[in-house]
């Protein structure tokens, strides 16, 4: 996170090195291929009060006019719960709305996430000076068509009552990526070659599905024979710790690496919405493995997802070397007909959120 | 993952007993967080030790009956003199001179007895909705002490607050015993976590414990209450389902504290409502110890540079490339901008 800012001269706060550590609890609380996410972030309740605590100093020294939060639960949260300490216009922005429970986990998940809709539902209702802008990245359709729970509104109708949208940011515009086949042959990949590339995010949560990519290497090779992969592990898993596997290529961090996504012939991640939306914006060919009890990768990405009519999902367990080398040749080079991604979302948000100041 | 974890650790033996404590070192005064009813452990503090140990010292312990200390089938074990014996253990093990000791619900009425037995060691004392031997019961509630020893078949309500079911149905209680104590809309989550710290420990050790017999006479306490010569803050919510709020408002008088009642709230405030009571705690113990925080430099409202402070959820590699698209724009609509 904080290589990506720097790397685009932001200003990293110095309370940021304070702040407890939220990928690293993510990370502890994960299985194979599996996050049950929505408990995840119940059992990171001290990590965000522990954070709100200090941002609510860090704002109350720095004679703020606006603070923006995108997806910062603990200030949206804590604010709510305490309103008289909001001391700055506030812009809140997220890409998901409403907890959805995983069928799996039981009753219990069902009426707690109910419980947690309902308690932001009263805040909100209650508190409409703290949030001033409200913004969804992304548009109405994006949004899943559930409730927030029995006797809870539709999670459509109360975010567009509720919410601006600005249409999806990815951060960058495909079309001036330039020319493909330049682009190509700049990051060093030959016109008469394949290239896969496989990535799963920032966070160490997905060193399993690389394993079971990898393993499938070898199946994959006789398949598409003029096959290149690279895996992207990011900087929470070492490459050494993987199986080496000859044709298989390694790298911890690319940098830009919506850039070589943008001229890859098929990538393979996990369900996370900035990546796959980054390859939906590219209109290459992908398949995503979202987590297991992972309510946002499951239903909120696949929604939109399913809108950009992008990707193409397997479940982790189908995820063995026959399968995944017939999805690959069918998916690989392949034409595809997504929608386009707006390329105007940072500047709506911008607009939008530059009236508070 | 905690949010906070000590910088040292280690175990005090006291009669008989061991006793886990941690140490969440910071320059500046101690805080002694002291246990509650053996039901739960030290970590009913998680939501306060981050916070409070970035401003002062801070010390905590397991009671001997749940958590990493001992479990004790003795009665006398868990005497409210023996108590008081192992939080002085505690702050000797420590190398903690004096403290501002805080509890919560029987740990109120523990600190309480604490400071006046020990006047030279607590300089200040916060209880949360304070359990103490001069309190009154809840209308309805009055005589579940007399009945908890005796066996009630198919218990319903408080009726479950007894011996024989707490051996028999200990996760019964438990549940029953937790919704009442998170009482407050949405406590979902302080169920969860209170009810999983109860099963740390058993129904026997609890019947123990409630077997102790009495370290002082009503008379004692009362010159002991009224000896009490430090500052005091007492934080009561007035929906309290366990402890009756007038109790807070007896121990205000006999010790000459500071009552703040919270409206609308249960009986573990510092759980559900955490950024207030933690507010309260530092206020208090910078008001005791007459902290003066320094007074940061100010711009009158003309001369300030127009200042956004943008946060970016760090989970993953998160959302950096979007808000890096929007801060830009923002730039462009704002040219002097600062975003930090």
């Amino acid at each position: 996170m904080t290589r990506v800012l720097e790397a685009k001269g932001e200003a990293i706060h110095p309370a940021s090195r304070l702040m407890a550590n939220e990928s690293a609890h993510i990370e502890d609380e994960s299985g194979e291929h599996d996050l049950a996410v929505f408990q995840a972030l119940r059992e990171m309740d001290e990590i965000l009060l522990s954070n709100f605590m200090l941002i609510d100093e860090v704002i109350e020294a720095g004679q703020y006019d606006l603070v923006i939060g995108d997806e910062s639960w603990e200030v949206d949260y804590h604010l709510h719960e305490n309103p008289n300490l909001k001391k700055t216009s506030y812009a809140w922005m997220t890409d998901f709305v409403g907890y959805l429970p995983m069928p799996e986990r039981g009753d219990r998940e069902a009426f707690v996430a109910a419980d947690y809709n309902a308690e932001m539902i009263e805040q909100i209702a209650r508190y409409k000076r703290v949030r001033d802008k409200a913004i969804f990245v992304g548009s109405p359709e994006d949004i899943v068509s559930d409730t927030f729970g029995p006797e809870l509104p539709s999670i459509r109708e109360w975010t567009e009552d509720n919410y601006d949208f600005a249409g999806y940011v990815t951060g960058f515009d495909p079309a001036e990526l330039g020319d493909r086949a330049e682009l190509r042959a700049e990051l060093g990949y030959h016109p008469d070659e394949k290239v896969c590339i496989v990535s799963v995010g920032g966070s160490g949560v997905g060193g399993h599905l690389i394993r079971r990519v990898v393993e499938a290497y070898p199946t994959t090779k006789d398949a598409v024979s003029d096959l290149r992969m690279i895996v992207v592990t990011g900087p929470r898993i070492d490459p050494d710790s993987l199986p080496q596997v000859e044709g298989v290529e390694y790298k911890s961090y690319v940098d830009r690496l919506y850039r070589h996504f943008a001229v890859a012939d098929v990538a393979i991640v996990q369900g996370g919405l900035t990546t796959t939306m980054e390859l939906a914006a590219s209109k290459v060919p992908f398949i995503f493995v979202p987590l297991k009890n992972h309510f946002e990768q499951n239903f909120h990405v696949r929604a939109r997802l399913d809108r950009y009519r992008a990707g193409r999902q397997m479940e982790y367990e189908d995820v063995q070397p026959d399968n995944l080398a017939t999805v690959i040749s069918e998916e690989i080079g392949r034409d595809v007909d997504y929608l386009d991604v707006e390329t105007d979302g940072a500047a709506r948000a911008a607009a939008m959120i530059a009236e508070l100041i | 993952m905690r949010a906070r974890y000590p910088d040292s650790d280690g175990y005090v033996e006291r009669n008989g007993a061991r006793l886990y404590y941690e140490v969440y070192d910071n320059e500046g005064p101690t805080i002694l967080l002291a246990p509650t009813w053996q039901i739960v452990h030290s970590r009913h503090w998680k939501m306060q030790i981050p916070f409070l140990s970035r401003h002062f010292r801070v010390v905590t312990y397991d009671p001997v009956g749940n958590g990493k200390s001992d479990r004790s089938l003795d009665p006398e074990r868990y005497m409210l003199s023996e108590d008081v014996k192992d939080a002085v253990a505690i702050l000797d093990e420590t190398g903690t001179e004096t403290a501002i000791a805080v509890g919560f619900s029987r740990g109120g009425g523990l600190v309480t007895a604490l400071g006046a037995s020990h006047p030279q060691r607590i300089v200040g004392l916060v209880a949360i909705s304070p359990s103490h031997a001069l309190g009154v019961p809840l209308p309805g509630r009055e005589t579940i002490g007399d009945r908890m020893f005796s066996e009630v078949k198919d218990p319903e309500g408080w009726d479950k607050y007894n011996l024989f079911h707490w051996r028999n149905e200990w996760r019964d209680f438990v549940e029953f015993f937790f919704s009442e104590v998170c009482s407050d809309p949405r406590s979902t989550k302080g169920w969860d976590d209170m009810t999983g710290w109860a099963m740390d420990t058993t129904g026997e050790v609890i019947a123990a414990q409630s077997n102790a017999p009495p370290s002082h006479s009503e008379e004692e306490w009362r010159a002991l209450y009224g000896s009490i010569d430090c500052p005091m803050l007492i934080i009561q919510g007035d929906q309290d389902r366990i402890i009756n709020p007038e109790s807070a408002r007896i121990l205000a008088k006999m010790t000459n504290g500071e009552l703040v009642v919270l409206e609308g709230s249960g009986h573990n405030p510092h759980a559900r409502y955490p950024v207030k009571v933690n507010h309260l705690i530092k206020d208090f113990v910078d008001r005791t110890h007459g902290i003066q925080r320094p007074t940061p430099s100010w711009s009158r409202g003309n001369n300030r540079r127009e200042r956004v402070l943008y946060i970016s959820s760090p989970i993953g590699l998160g959302h950096a490339r979007r808000d890096v698209a929007i801060a830009d724009e923002l730039r462009s609509l704002h040219p002097d901008l600062q975003i930090d």
